[in-house]
């Protein structure tokens, strides 16, 4: 399989008041092409800013240092207008918050349209400030749009010309959610990073957005990015769990369900699967504080198995069988490969 | 403890004149149409049902934010919407809400002290010194450091928030607590910490709370009883312990299961149309896959099939 984003030792970084917020602390991930991967980790870990730097968003953060290499292309020495053209063309965005990520003043299909102008004739503002214009509003724009709808199970709404014309809050979640998947789709991206697909959605419509993704999947590379374990585990072939800037595991998503090795995965599995009865999970101790770390492991204050080398030693990655996990259980011995 | 009794409240949607010339017609939102339960002291009663079936809107009528269009909300065997103006302030320090989004519903522009401070001004208890104690305390018991009084809502993580939120409810020690999605949007490591806290301080302040939630697994978890609701009516009141294996409505069943329904119509305005049916034929009618003729033409009540389990169906016997 051929490798598509490699993503080698990045640091990002935030200078606050505060002090220096280290939101990201040498990322290794690799993404294969027609991959799914999943990337799991609690709020506050360093997730969003992740992608974020991936489309060089990340400002006002520095990546201080660190490659992203997408398709040959080391994507921290493009200039900003070369970006321009990988974003939406080459890697899609799907934000997070359906309900303010569209804007509220143009209906559905003027800013699908927008998406459209933007795609074929670059960002300029010029050019995109006349969306509400129907000057594209022509037969191979409707075609396009249509398609692309359909295949999000939206063409039935198309036909009956309820979508359109619609403003943003007339529709439900799920439908905006799926108007933003079919925006992020329409520049016919490489690879489609999808922040939350499934949160703030309520039973029936995650289910369905669930199942585009699904069938999305199969076509295309993906990054999804999620604390839904259900969104997880019926999407991505691949899962990388992150903790306090690192990316502590990452394997093949059956073999880190089954057998989460890193302890950090096995708290944050179980805090999903209790039933009536159980005992809660034991969870101590806050979201880890970007600026002052721990010495050694990040996650040694809250960690049940803790050993004296994990507050001096910061944990190297190491392969366990077909995982990788940055853990000092692992570092010795038979566990090793 | 809590006893509402057929309640029912309709909104009436108007346009403008404008609105009405294209066609949009003046309709009536029945968000909850006829509920009618109980919550015993001491006891979690879950509600679960899916966003848009009225759960929200039945937490506010039974405080009387809002005023009911039918029936009756018994507090102590005292009814809620006959309250006097010194009776209702007595409810509101013995009921309190813990709302929905956290994130709006305290104010950015008060610090932790002067939010907690606050009920406890309105409410005249305690002189200063006993008010500060009384905050500390209460900090503790949500396990937020005193640090975390100086700060402002903006400055605190979601699940900070929340806590502070459960802090501002707690303070005036109410008796019944009802908690509208405390742990939605929250990630499942904090959820969980939040949701051991809640029912630590349960056991802690002998609370009674009414549990809103679309998420089944904590419901499930934390409550003894657990409420049904689907466009706006209870349509299932079951034992927690017999939940997962023993409910009986075809919408309950759904919701455990991890098919879908089919969807007939996701554009809003059409769903508020035909929310609670007008009363005519079971509210999930549409959707049930083992429908009958009956379904469509008289509504189940809610009726005893087992001690401490009601159904409204008409196949359920």
């Amino acid at each position: 399989m051929k490798e598509l984003l490699k993503v080698t030792g990045l640091n990002v970084v935030f200078d606050t008041p505060a002090g220096r917020v280290h939101a990201n602390r040498g990322i290794n991930l690799m993404v294969n092409e027609n991959e799914t991967l999943g990337l799991m980790g609690e709020s506050g870990c360093g997730k969003t800013v992740l992608f974020l730097s991936l489309l060089r968003l990340q400002q006002p953060g520095r990546i201080v240092s660190g490659s992203i290499v997408f398709d040959g292309r080391d994507l921290t020495k493009l200039t900003t207008s070369e970006m321009q053209q990988v974003r939406g063309r080459q890697i899609a965005l799907v934000p997070q918050d359906h309900s303010t990520a569209l804007n509220p003043a143009f209906t559905v299909g003027q800013q699908l349209n927008e998406a459209l102008l933007v795609r074929d004739n670059g960002g300029g503002l010029w050019k995109t400030s006349l969306i509400g214009c129907s000057g594209r509003g022509s037969q191979a724009f409707q075609e396009e749009v249509k398609a692309v709808l359909g295949e999000l199970a939206l063409g039935d709404l198309v036909d009956t010309g309820r979508l359109l014309g619609r403003y943003p809050h007339q529709l439900s979640g799920g439908i905006r959610q799926r108007v933003l998947i079919a925006m992020a789709l329409l520049g016919h991206p490489r690879m489609l990073i999808a922040d939350e697909p499934t949160t703030a959605l309520d039973r029936a419509s995650r289910v369905q957005t669930l199942e585009v993704l699904n069938r999305l999947c199969e076509r295309m590379t993906m990054l999804i990015i999620s604390h839904d374990l259900d969104a997880i585990r019926t999407t991505c072939e691949r899962v990388a769990v992150m903790y306090g800037g690192r990316i502590i595991e990452t394997g093949p998503m059956l073999s880190v369900f089954r057998n989460p090795r890193h302890p950090y995965t096995r708290l944050f599995l179980s805090c999903q699967k209790f039933s009536r009865g159980d005992v809660l999970p034991e969870v101590t101790g806050d979201v880890l504080n970007l600026i002052d770390f721990p010495l050694g492991c990040s996650f040694h204050p809250r960690c049940p198995r803790a050993m004296p080398v994990c507050s001096e030693l910061e944990p190297a990655e190491v392969h366990v069988d077909d995982t990788m996990v940055a853990c000092h259980l692992y570092a010795t011995g038979e566990t090793t490969c | 403890m809590l006893e509402v009794r057929d309640l029912k409240k309709h909104f009436r949607i108007r346009h403008n004149p404008l609105a009405r010339l294209r066609g949009h017609r003046d309709h009536i939102v029945r968000a909850i149409d006829g509920v009618t339960f109980e919550i015993c002291e001491g006891e979690v009663l879950g509600l679960v049902g899916e966003s848009g079936c009225g759960k929200t809107t039945l937490a506010k009528t039974v405080l009387r934010l809002y005023l009911p269009t039918n029936g009756d909300v018994l507090f102590r065997g005292q009814s809620v919407f006959g309250m006097g103006r010194n009776e209702l302030k007595q409810l509101r320090r013995e009921a309190q809400i813990v709302f929905q989004d956290s994130n709006s519903t305290l104010d950015p522009r008060m610090n932790a002290r002067h939010m907690l401070e606050e009920p406890l001004l309105l409410h005249r208890m305690g002189q200063r010194s006993e008010r500060r104690q009384r905050i500390a305390s209460m900090m503790e018991k949500v396990m937020l450091s005193p640090a975390f009084l100086k700060r402002h809502p903006a400055e605190l993580s979601g699940g900070q928030r929340q806590r502070l939120s459960m802090a501002r409810a707690l303070i005036i020690e109410p008796r019944l607590v009802i908690a509208d999605e405390p742990l939605a949007g929250l990630d499942p490591i904090v959820s969980t910490q939040l949701l051991d806290l809640m029912l630590c301080l349960k056991r802690e302040m002998g609370l009674t709370y009414l549990f809103i939630s679309h998420d089944l697994s904590t419901v499930t978890y934390a409550s003894d009883r657990i409420a049904v609701m689907y466009k706006g009516r209870i349509v299932e009141i079951i034992d927690g312990e017999r939940f997962q294996s023993g409910a009986l409505h075809p919408y309950t069943r759904f919701l455990q299961s991890p098919e879908r329904l089919p969807v007939e119509s996701e554009v809003n305005g059409d769903i508020h149309f035909r929310h609670g049916n007008g009363g005519k034929g079971c509210v999930f009618h549409e959707k049930c896959p083992n429908r009958t003729s009956i379904c469509t033409e008289s509504s189940p009540g809610l009726r005893d099939i087992a001690p401490g389990h009601k159904v409204a169906c008409h196949l359920v016997n």
